[in-house]
């Protein structure tokens, strides 16, 4: 094109550099950098846990399990990367309708693991399908975004449809009661509706509404007091309610600004519950201080930032809208995983993506994040099409 | 459906959705990292020492290291308490687990051995996420190497054994009451142990280490660790020999005399105030402080366990038992002192001028005193008739004393009372001590509205209780120039290095009478052993002096209310009477009347201070005044008298003859003439011919008491001469002879012998 023949040498230069069908290099260096800390950390973070378990016998299997995951998680990124973004538009409603019988089947043949029942064996797999509906919730999101165009700002499609959608997937979870994927879920939702051009009165309307919902559910539930104690004065009880959080702090705040070092967490041997899957980042922060957690922190923004620069880029309204909800999961996970380790929000039971234990959570954010790295390639091999004009 | 079967077209945003990806693009990838970031700012910076605190304090664990108590010594550093090494026993049960260890079998083996309940140590045993579960507490060595055995006859890995202490008693109950011992915690109970127990104890040190919840060990731990501080060795005054003496004497009366509720004693250096000695029989072994030492209350004990319907009514009977029998009575009990009181009122009465030597009594038999309703009763009910001061006291004249008391009026006889520290504590440095009970001021001084009764039975010691101590301390100053002393047990203190902490010194409280009313004094208790009621507490070559006392217990009845006539006999001595260096008391509660012997102070505590002054005078080096018969003598040759001339020469001198074999004259002698020899010594006289002389070899004498050594000597015809400890006692022996054993040598040849206590040890 015209603009093309313009360029300076620099910028020619610089265009010949990014084309040539590569994949976004900064994005993959970022996930590739947390996935690399985040095992390290799990390995750390881990190993009392993995002892005591196993009968001081084996200090690794947490780790090893969740290496595996990672090993196939990558191999799935690799291979999401290459397939197009229009095979997923094509494949939207079947994903979401395998996703919506995976998640009712797990109401029948799931396995129980701490007192939930999440999970189901495929083939001698353990997963869980919430993770994959996530994903095919965020893929129709993207589908129906690209097919309502500017009809999204109407209350039939903007919310209703929207809604209907939303609902296939949030009526399962709270069969399973599965309440941290449902809020997981809810606000992925909003964010994506939000892009699509849904009216912000709605929006509100909504949100409002689901708190409400969420409030008096957990009334319902008959400990909404206790919660709301634990999280605000979670000393009054340090021995049960207030435990889990006062640990949490503990650790946090002993590491200062350097922390104790790598490995050498005092709050990992059993004091901290669920120190190497949840509540992963308080360890970070006791063994890496601020320091650590806050350069952690850095990495995350930074491979948000660049997920939804990818996802402006990728010059077609189906890719970019899947690319920011992928990032958006990601996003939406770490912030709220944060939140509730630093006792900013209660507790609610959301991983750290890449540090977490959890193989599944892990292969699928991989899997996901080969998908936004597969939008930054589309965006490379236009460039390449602009040039060769 | 139908899209998907189109051709993919891309479209471009719209810029509306652009704008708004921007907004969420500020708002999820920037802006909510804001508060978490601050959030961490404030935890690990602004929070951080109260953070870093709270989780130090969340992960450590603070173990106690156990100072080394320090020991208790007498004053010949002879060891009183002491801690020996024991051993605890735990599991590892994760080890046990790993190992395959049959538990239960291993729990019945150590249940055993520990007498514990095997299906408890299984409990323990299968707790296999810990790794330490103490199941035997301080076991004695013989148990912990059966578990030794046990351990690697089987090849079983996960039961330790781990050092502890046990405090310990070498001498067992001598001066058990003054010791004390150390409860279960290890703290010190009753006695110096528990009087002195901040300086024995010493400062446990401590290691804070951060432990797993779990227990388990961690890698990278926080580990601080705090010395201990060994605790101080505390050195008594008292002397174990003179304790061993007095509780042998005390123990020998309680026999003899059929003593049925103890005894109790004690000796002190009436011019420091040194306690050398103190007992208390009915005692105890420190141990096992927790069993009933006594035969008779342990199967009174016994029977009422298995009898008894109350669990209650037999634990506090053994509680009752157990403190009676750690009761020092020599401190905390105030008993009757009776007329070895007397010595205090006629040291009043001679110091302010009440009376002189030569002042006059007359004793009937019975009085009617003035202001005293009671007919007063002499012990002598036909009456000691006319008296003079000293006889009053060596006759120990009850109505001659109540005159004493008139004489020296209620003001004078208290003021005197407290001078002589009766109404106060004495001070002494052990926990438990009391104070006695006497009359109230007003009983005594106003004789107008009270009569006289209070004023005339105090003066001979009667309705009123002081503790034994109070009393000792007091006759002491009567007899040392008049100074009133602080009586204290513990010399000196020293801490682990051997630098003193802390060292008494003799304290002088006051003066009581004057130095020549105190002279006066001494010459007229001399005269109550030589010439008055207590002649059996001479002993041979020592000027003793003292005084009995017999009293009745007012304050005992029986199931009817009756007032029981159980009597206290006992006797003050102090010797030697020129200098007074040591008084001893000796008490003895409720002699029994079956024995048939008359229950007295003078029949019975009497010779038993003159026994306890025979044995430990010379022990303490007190010159003995030898009697003519003691004196040595320089033996003649008697070759060639008659066996008659010669047998009358040796009686003549204070020896003894031995004949050997027949015929009228003395061929031959052993020892050889020229020798000196102490009174008292045999002569072997040969009435034939000497036999030639044969050489005989010196046997071993090491080990021999005094008299082994000596029925050795004379056997074999050698001379013995005597070096080292004096004392006559069965543990005092030979430790080094001046000729090497199986030396030939002709008989007659003089070998020096050096004695020592065995049981002093350094």
């Amino acid at each position: 094109m015209a603009k093309a023949s313009c360029l300076s040498a620099k910028e020619n230069r610089r265009f010949l550099r990014e084309t040539g069908e590569r994949v976004d290099f900064p994005f993959l260096f970022l996930v590739l950098l947390l996935l690399t800390i985040g095992l390290v950390m799990l390995w750390s973070a881990s190993f009392p846990q993995s002892e005591y378990d196993t009968g001081y016998t084996d200090s690794g299997r947490y780790f090893r399990k969740q290496a595996l995951c990672a090993a196939i998680g990558l191999a799935a990124m690799y291979f999401f990367s290459r397939i197009p973004a229009r095979f997923w538009y094509r494949t939207a409603w079947p994903l979401y309708g395998v996703s919506i019988l995976l998640l009712l089947s797990v109401l029948v043949i799931g396995q129980e693991v701490n007192g939930a029942k999440r999970w189901i064996s495929l083939a001698g797999i353990q997963f869980q399908p919430s993770e994959v509906a996530k994903f095919a919730q965020i893929v129709l999101f993207a589908r129906l975004t690209r097919h309502f165009g500017p009809e999204a700002k109407t209350f039939r499609f903007g919310v209703l449809g929207f809604g209907a959608a939303l609902m296939g997937i949030l009526v399962p979870l709270a069969l399973e009661k599965h309440l941290s994927a449902i809020m997981l879920m809810g606000m992925v939702a909003v964010v994506m509706m939000f892009v699509a051009g849904t009216r912000m009165k709605w929006l509100l309307a909504g949100a409002g509404a689901a708190v409400l919902f969420v409030i008096v559910y957990i009334s319902l539930m008959g400990y909404a007091g206790d919660r709301v104690t634990a999280w605000l004065h979670p000393e009054l009880d340090p021995g049960d309610t207030g435990y889990q959080i006062l640990q949490s702090l503990y650790a946090i705040g002993s590491g200062g600004l350097f922390g104790l070092g790598w490995g050498k967490s005092r709050q990992k041997y059993l004091y901290l519950p669920f120190q190497y899957n949840d509540y992963i980042f308080a360890i970070v922060c006791e063994e890496l201080g601020l320091a650590g957690a806050l350069g952690i922190g850095a990495m995350f923004s930074a491979l948000i930032l660049r997920g939804y620069w990818i996802a402006l880029r990728s010059g077609d309204r189906f890719s970019t809208v899947l690319a920011a909800g992928l990032v958006t999961l990601i996003a939406v996970q770490t912030i709220l995983n944060l939140c509730v380790v630093t006792n900013l929000l209660p507790s609610t039971g959301i991983a750290l993506p890449f540090f977490s234990y959890g193989g599944t959570a892990l292969a699928v954010n991989l899997g996901e994040m080969g998908i936004v790295l597969g939008i930054s390639r589309q965006r490379n091999r236009e460039k390449i099409q602009e040039v060769s004009l | 459906m139908d899209m998907g079967k189109k051709r993919y077209e891309r479209y471009r945003m719209d810029s509306g959705q652009h704008r708004r990806i921007l907004l969420v693009m500020a708002l999820l990838g920037i802006l909510a990292f804001v508060p978490v970031g601050l959030r961490l700012y404030q935890l690990m910076v602004s929070q951080y020492d109260f953070y870093a605190r709270k989780a130090l304090d969340n992960q450590t664990r603070t173990t106690r290291v156990a100072a080394d108590r320090g020991d208790i010594l007498d004053r010949n550093m002879n060891i009183l308490a002491t801690n020996v090494g024991v051993e605890n026993v735990y599991l590892d049960p994760h080890e046990l687990q790993q190992s395959g260890a049959d538990i239960p079998a291993m729990a019945a083996v150590l249940g055993e051995i520990l007498e514990k309940e095997p299906g408890w140590i299984a409990e323990q045993a299968s707790d296999f996420r810990m790794r330490y579960k103490q199941i035997g507490a301080r076991i004695e060595e013989e148990t912990a190497a059966r578990i030794r055995d046990y351990i690697n006859a089987n090849g079983i890995s996960g039961i330790h054994l781990e050092p502890a202490v046990r405090r310990s008693y070498p001498y067992g109950s001598l001066a058990a009451q003054v010791i004390g011992f150390t409860n279960l915690g290890g703290e010190g109970s009753e006695g110096v142990e528990a009087a002195y127990d901040k300086f024995l104890t010493g400062s446990a040190g401590k290691v804070i280490t951060t432990k797993g919840n779990n227990e388990m060990d961690m890698p990278f731990s926080y580990e601080n660790y705090i010395a201990s501080v060994p605790g101080c060795d505390v050195i008594l005054t008292l002397d174990t020999t003179v304790q061993q003496c007095l509780e042998k004497q005390m123990a020998a009366a309680v026999s003899r005399y059929d003593v049925r509720n103890g005894a109790f004693g004690l000796v002190m250096n009436c011019k420091t105030g040194e306690i050398l000695a103190m007992a208390t029989l009915g005692s105890y072994d420190p141990n096992a402080y927790l069993e009933i030492a006594d035969p008779d209350t342990a199967r009174q004990l016994e029977q009422m366990k298995t009898d008894t319907k109350s669990d209650a009514a037999y634990t506090e009977a053994l509680t009752a038992a157990r403190l009676k029998q750690w009761r020092n009575r020599c401190i905390s009990d105030g008993y009757e002192p009776g007329s070895t009181f007397k010595v205090l009122t006629m040291a009043a009465a001679l110091d302010c001028g009440a009376i002189d030597l030569n002042t006059a009594f007359h004793c009937s038999g019975a009085e009617q005193i003035p202001g005293r309703s009671q007919r007063l009763h002499c012990w002598r009910s036909t009456g000691h008739g006319a008296e003079k001061t000293p006889q009053a006291l060596q006759n120990s004249c009850n109505i001659a004393f109540a005159h004493i008391a008139l004489k020296l009026g209620g003001e004078k006889f208290y003021e005197y009372i407290g001078k002589f520290g009766i109404l106060e504590k004495t001070g002494i440095d052990l926990a438990g001590e009391s104070k006695g009970i006497f009359f109230d001021k007003a009983l005594v001084t106003d004789t107008d509205r009270w009569g006289t009764a209070s004023l005339t039975s105090g003066s001979f010691g009667q309705t009123f209780k002081i503790t034994p101590l109070q009393l000792v301390r007091a006759i002491a100053s009567v007899v040392n120039g008049g100074k009133l002393l602080e009586p204290y047990i513990v010399s000196e203190i020293l801490d682990a290095r051997g630098n003193t902490v802390l060292k008494q010194e003799p304290t002088v409280i006051r003066q009581t009478i004057s130095k020549e009313t105190s002279d006066t004094m001494r010459g007229l208790i001399e005269s109550v052993v030589t010439e008055g009621t207590a002649k059996n507490a001479a002993a041979a070559g020592f000027s003793i002096g003292g005084k009995t006392g017999t009293s009745e217990k007012i304050d005992v009845f029986d199931e009817n209310g009756q007032r029981v006539l159980d009597k206290i006999v006992s006797f003050v001595g102090v010797a030697p009477m020129e200098d007074p260096e040591y008084i001893v008391l000796v008490a003895l509660d409720t002699p029994s009347r079956d024995t048939g012997i008359y229950i007295s102070g003078g029949v019975m505590a009497a010779p038993t201070v003159g026994a306890v002054m025979a044995d430990i005078l010379p022990y303490l080096g007190v010159t003995r005044k030898p009697s003519a018969e003691e004196t040595p003598v320089r033996l003649e040759d008697l070759t060639g008298m008659t066996a008659e001339e010669a047998e009358n020469w040796l009686k003549q001198s204070g020896l003894s003859a031995s004949v050997c074999g027949t015929g009228a004259y003395v061929a031959g002698q052993l020892p050889a003439a020229g020798q000196s020899l102490p009174g008292g010594s045999q002569v072997l006289l040969y009435l034939e011919a000497p036999p030639e002389e044969t050489l005989t070899a010196v046997p071993d004498f090491t080990g021999m008491n005094r008299q082994q050594a000596a029925d050795t000597a004379a056997s074999l015809g050698l001379v013995l001469v005597a070096e080292g400890n004096p004392a006559l006692l069965p543990t005092v022996t030979v430790s080094g002879q001046s000729i090497l054993k199986d030396t030939p040598v002709p008989p007659g040849t003089a070998v020096t012998l050096t004695f020592t206590d065995t049981t002093a040890r350094d």
